[in-house]
């Protein structure tokens, strides 16, 4: 027997509150352990609505979320607790993200002291100091203000937060694409070096393609709530069975080649 | 000459603190041409932008000579500005949202430079109006000349903003990140028709933007910026084929880099 998925939509559907159509509906789709997923649509797709359901910040209105095999239950607090521990967010803007008013410390301590883990002050101290020093970042920046630092640290600052709970799987929402191209490739030599390393799962949320051919194994493509095409990245990029993932992909510019000169 | 913008050792500088963010720039645009400015953020393109149009916030002091059709632009009255911007000289913002007034209808936007620059009223306005819409490709229809910028989807706020800069029939379009916002298929339709635009009235094109990319396909010749300095200038095809500045050539291999990722999977 195969480990069940750790996590999966079942035919998910979500209406916000008073709105007349659905944000998403029956969307499927499973993350098996270790592997990565990416998330892919234009606004209005649904993305962001999938990725809150992903982190239980939202009950789906139809359908399930499965987290670990078990439906996802946001009474139930100790799978909540569990799947907080689990499922990492990493969000869009590192600027807004980040609490300007706290030291980095405490901004990479947060999950650990709102979760209620990591033991003694000693025990948590050595953790931050491993996930800050594990993004490649000096172990003097704990003592510093987000300000600081600029876009692409300050994202590593987060990705470092995300990590202190040694959590299965990141959630990034669009978490490169504020980020000055050179910077970009950076950080996405990071998160694959770090699934790489920790067998981390990443489910990517974004309307770059490269950055998610960069870094998962499938892919969903969304378009107004609706699963437009699965499969594995590259024969999506290589070969989109559908019309729309055909535009979505020759959309994206690109550097001319010498040959197309 | 028209359509002309001649920029001298231009620099800005912030009011107290004294610090540069432009260094002495010079750069020119010949009536017609489409020059693109690279530059990731802190660079100076955007504030440069500003400089074009005597736009600078009061924090910022420009010093040096930028020159539209001989105009100086650095230390000019308002009234002096008035007389460039729009008729000359226009500009679309990276956020159409915010450039476009929340309480006024599609139709007004437009409707509104025409008026006051060419004396329109009445039906001649509003055909003047249905002929900016068509031209960018939105529906002349009721429906859209009465709808409010938020009734109306991101790519269609921009193209209003674009018939709004493009009602005076200006000689030099000014693009801050245009299509930056906007969703890929949507970016692909709006630099599609700045570029249509462009060729259609002959308007030369000031194209800022952090995508080399986008510039590439965009404008004939470019300028990288890089911390307030021009690091490297010419030919777009030179710069993307055969950079010589150490920061362009990274500027260009991380591009490489993210467009080799949708063919190997990989970032190397």
């Amino acid at each position: 027997m195969t480990a069940p998925s750790l996590l999966a939509f079942e035919y998910v559907g979500f209406t916000y509150r008073g709105a007349a159509d659905p944000a998403l509906s029956r969307v499927s789709f499973s993350l098996p352990r270790g592997e990565s997923l990416g998330i892919v649509g234009e606004s209005g797709s649904g993305k962001s609505t999938a990725l809150k359901l992903l982190l239980a910040l939202n009950r789906p209105t139809e359908g399930r979320v499965l987290f670990n095999g078990a439906e996802l239950n946001l009474r139930d607090r100790r799978q909540v607790r569990e799947l907080r521990r689990t499922v990492q967010p990493v969000f869009q803007d590192p600027y807004a993200s980040l609490d300007p008013r706290m030291r980095v410390d405490k901004i990479v301590a947060e999950p650990l002291v709102s979760l209620g883990l990591g033991g003694t002050t000693d025990q948590r101290r050595a953790r931050v100091t491993a996930a800050v020093r594990e993004v490649g970042l000096d172990v003097d920046t704990l003592a510093r203000f987000p300000h600081e630092f600029s876009g692409g640290q300050r994202q590593r600052i987060a990705i470092a937060r995300a990590l202190v709970t040694d959590p299965a799987v990141l959630v990034a929402d669009e978490s490169v694409s504020a980020l000055d191209v050179t910077t970009r490739i950076d950080v996405i030599e990071l998160l694959a070096r770090l699934r790489r390393e920790r067998q981390l799962s990443i489910v990517m949320v974004s309307h770059d393609m490269s950055v998610v051919a960069a870094l998962c194994d499938t892919t969903v493509v969304l378009k107004e709530g609706v699963v437009i095409e699965t499969g594995a990245t590259m024969s999506l990029l290589d070969d989109p069975q559908e019309p729309y993932t055909q535009q979505l992909i020759s959309a994206i510019p690109r550097l001319p080649t010498a040959s197309s000169r | 000459m028209s359509g002309t913008i001649e920029v001298k050792d231009l620099s800005i500088t912030v009011a107290g603190s004294g610090k540069r963010v432009v260094n002495g720039i010079s750069f020119g645009l010949d009536p017609g041409e489409r020059v693109g400015i690279v530059g990731e953020s802190g660079s100076g393109k955007s504030v440069t932008t500003l400089a074009l149009l005597g736009l600078l916030p009061r924090s910022l002091r420009a010093s040096g000579s930028v020159r539209v059709d001989g105009t100086q632009i650095v230390g000019a009255s308002q009234k002096d500005l008035l007389k460039v911007r729009g008729r000359r000289m226009a500009k679309i913002f990276q956020d159409p949202s915010a450039a476009l007034d929340p309480l006024t209808r599609v139709g007004e936007l437009i409707g509104e430079p025409i008026r006051r620059h060419q004396g329109l009223r009445g039906s001649a306005l509003k055909s003047a109006v249905e002929r900016s819409l068509a031209e960018v490709s939105l529906p002349a229809t009721e429906r859209v000349a009465r709808a409010f910028p938020h009734e109306i989807s991101g790519g269609q706020r921009q193209r209003v903003a674009i018939a709004m800069a493009l009602a005076c029939r200006p000689e030099i379009l000014i693009a801050d990140e245009p299509a930056t916002a906007l969703d890929v298929t949507v970016q692909a339709e709006v630099l599609e028709l700045i570029r249509r635009l462009c060729a259609d009235h002959g308007m030369g094109l000031v194209f800022v933007s952090h995508d080399i990319a986008v510039v590439a396909h965009t404008v004939t010749r470019a300028l990288v910026m890089q911390g307030g300095r021009i690091v490297e200038r010419g030919p777009i095809d030179q710069i993307v084929h055969a950079p010589t500045d150490p920061y362009t050539r990274r500027l260009v291999a991380s591009a490489r880099a993210l467009d080799e990722a949708l063919v190997t999977g990989r970032i190397s």
